[in-house]
């Protein structure tokens, strides 16, 4: 484990994770763009969003690239919890646990009036976790949504125009769960929160460092220093 | 020189007599000619030149013969000519319309005086592009008159006359009528509407044709007022080809059109018809793209037809189910059951479509109440962080730099 805290750093993200969070990041910005336009056309920003996408052709090719990306992007995932031993750890680590509630609780009582002990959290926080299954299970509805809705042609020769409509209602409105909850949530967090501001640079350099990691994880710093500290 | 001589001498005498007192009261009858007229008439005011009537349809007519009420040179005033003495259909046409009366156009405003143009020749009011010349003289100075003339004048029955030179393409008189010029208005009147068709019927026939089997016709032929005439889709003036951008029945255009009335709630509840049609379209995907400028996709008459419109319980009906997949696959070739099982123009609500309304308030729920955790978590943060900050009384040594306090980010 030494080698993941070189220089006083801990590593938070592989390489593939990072490349695969960019891919994404930017698909899901693209998609959110694309589609919350077409949601909200009569809009003055819409009408200049779907303008800069060359009109509402440009604006289903992008929205259709994009999601071609972020299938590749979740496909990239499910390899990588097959083959990369640091998926698989951190999928190990970002299930829930009863202690995430209880931790979660004392965490914002804490946050809130600095009252009781600090929350002992792990390697993921409980927010982080939500997050995760968030986009997960987001992206999922999304993909299987969206690939109905691609061809009208198509999905109305194997299913009937009502399961067309609903799926239509599902992909608007999980696009706008997705946007308000998980990306705004996520963006706040990465970006504002705490000491964070401009930015946490993780997800560039892949390490977070040591101090902080383990004011914020610590349940996840005494795991990894158990060994050297016997 | 014997008694018989005599007596042809005389008879000769009486007849010549005769002749001459009936030429002398014939021409006192017939009054001055024209050449008497010309006399004084070349120098003096109202001038009229020699050949004022040459290649004019009246150029073998005499003053007098319209100038009737002169007898004698010299003459007074003289009455103002009554074209109906030989024009007396088309003048009791003209009574009848509204030109006639106080300050009204009269035969000459229109027609002119001496050189009343011969039928075929350009200046006949026969010429379309003159009857928009001669009506757009006054009408285009009067109020709401020259917007007609201008929107004619631009729309593709004008251009057709001015552009192409199509003597075929109606101008003012085709649909007002020449003397009697019939205002057209069509207000609730089914009969008017009908009247109307019937006008666009003479040149437009398959249109007509296709018209009358629809249910706006019949509604017309029951007297009901507010169904909509040729004039109510296609404006009346300013009609475009259905292929121009500004035409009212222009795809962009369409539901809008068809709006006017089947947007209106109590117009549409007095046919017991629903008037979530066109707001159910526009959020449709059909009705997005279309209002995006994708001319593909379907507006109204893409499926409903135009002309020949039913509603879809007529097995005539485009949207009748039986119908259904072979208007969809027009434009949705391979279109299959699943086309004709369907309801379309279904609001996503309680009565139309609830499984999507009902996972609709799902997610709004859903979303509100992440939204609200949200704001109680940022809120929550600021307040133990202003906490924080204060002297540090039991918190020594924590909670002083920027990054104190906070439990849950990476």
């Amino acid at each position: 484990m030494s080698d993941k805290r070189r220089e006083g750093t801990v590593e938070r993200m592989s390489l593939l994770q990072r490349l695969d969070h960019a891919l994404l990041a930017v698909c899901l910005l693209l998609l959110i763009a694309s589609g919350l336009a077409l949601v909200y056309h009569d809009q003055a920003w819409a009408k200049v969003l779907i303008g800069l996408m060359g009109g509402m052709k440009g604006r289903g090719l992008l929205h259709r690239a994009a999601a071609i990306g972020l299938v590749f992007a979740g496909l990239v995932h499910f390899g990588g919890l097959l083959f990369s031993r640091k998926y698989q750890d951190d999928f190990r680590a970002v299930r829930f646990e009863r202690m995430d509630f209880s931790e979660g609780w004392k965490g914002w009582i804490y946050g809130l009036t600095g009252k009781g002990a600090p929350p002992y959290y792990g390697r993921f926080t409980p927010m982080q976790k939500f997050q995760y299954w968030g986009i997960f299970v987001g992206c999922i509805i999304m993909t299987i949504s969206g690939f109905v809705l691609w061809s009208p042609q198509a999905s109305l020769a194997l299913f009937p125009k009502s399961i067309y409509d609903l799926m239509l209602v599902v992909h608007s409105e999980q696009a706008q769960l997705i946007f308000v909850v998980l990306i705004l949530w996520h963006l706040y967090d990465v970006h504002v929160a705490g000491g964070n501001f401009p930015m946490n640079p993780a997800w560039l350099t892949g390490r977070i460092k040591a101090e902080r990691f383990k004011k914020q994880h610590p349940a996840e710093w005494d795991r990894m220093t158990e060994g050297e500290q016997k | 020189m014997g008694r018989r001589t005599l007596l042809a001498r005389f008879n000769i005498t009486i007849v010549c007599g005769l002749a001459a007192l009936c030429l002398t009261i014939g021409t006192a009858a017939a009054g001055p000619s024209s050449s008497d007229c010309l006399t004084c008439h070349a120098e003096m005011e109202p001038k009229v030149a020699a050949d004022a009537l040459a290649g004019s349809a009246h150029q073998d007519l005499a003053c007098t013969d319209c100038h009737a009420d002169i007898t004698e040179v010299p003459h007074g005033k003289p009455k103002p000519v009554d074209c109906g003495t030989c024009h007396a259909k088309e003048s009791a046409a003209w009574a009848e319309g509204p030109h006639a009366g106080d300050g009204g156009p009269t035969c000459t405003d229109c027609h002119g005086t001496h050189r009343v143009p011969a039928p075929g020749s350009a200046r006949s009011l026969a010429s379309n592009e003159r009857q928009m010349q001669v009506c757009g003289g006054c009408h285009a100075r009067r109020a709401g008159g020259g917007k007609w003339i201008e929107a004619f004048a631009s729309s593709v029955h004008g251009r057709g006359i001015t552009q192409r030179g199509l003597n075929v393409a109606p101008a003012c008189a085709t649909c007002h009528g020449a003397h009697d010029v019939k205002p057209l208005k069509t207000d609730h009147d089914a009969e008017a509407k009908r009247a109307v068709a019937d006008l666009c019927g003479t040149c437009h026939k398959p249109v007509y044709t296709a018209f009358e089997k629809s249910i706006h016709a019949a509604a017309l032929a029951k007297g009901i007022g507010s169904a909509p005439t040729c004039t109510d889709c296609h404006g009346e003036h300013n009609i475009q080809a259905s292929t121009d951008k500004s035409s009212s029945v222009a795809p962009a255009s369409v539901p809008a059109t068809c709006g006017h009335c089947h947007a209106d709630k109590r117009l549409m509840a007095n046919f017991g018809l629903p008037a979530d049609r066109v707001s159910t379209f526009l959020k449709s995907y059909h009705g997005v793209a279309l209002e995006m400028g994708d001319l593909r996709a379907a507006d109204c008459a893409s499926c409903h037809g135009a002309h020949d419109i039913l509603p879809s319980s007529d097995p005539a009906s485009r949207t009748n189910p039986a119908n259904l997949q072979k208007t969809c696959g027009k434009c949705h070739p391979g279109a299959g059951k699943n086309f004709a099982n369907v309801r379309f123009h279904e609001a996503v609500s309680p009565k139309g479509a609830r499984g999507a309304w009902f996972v609709r308030v799902f997610y709004i729920f859903f979303i509100s109440i992440l939204v609200a955790g949200f704001v109680l978590h940022i809120s929550a943060r600021l307040i133990g962080r202003l906490r924080m900050k204060r002297p540090p009384e039991s918190h020594a040594g924590e909670g002083t730099g920027e990054e104190g306090g906070e439990g849950d980010e990476r």
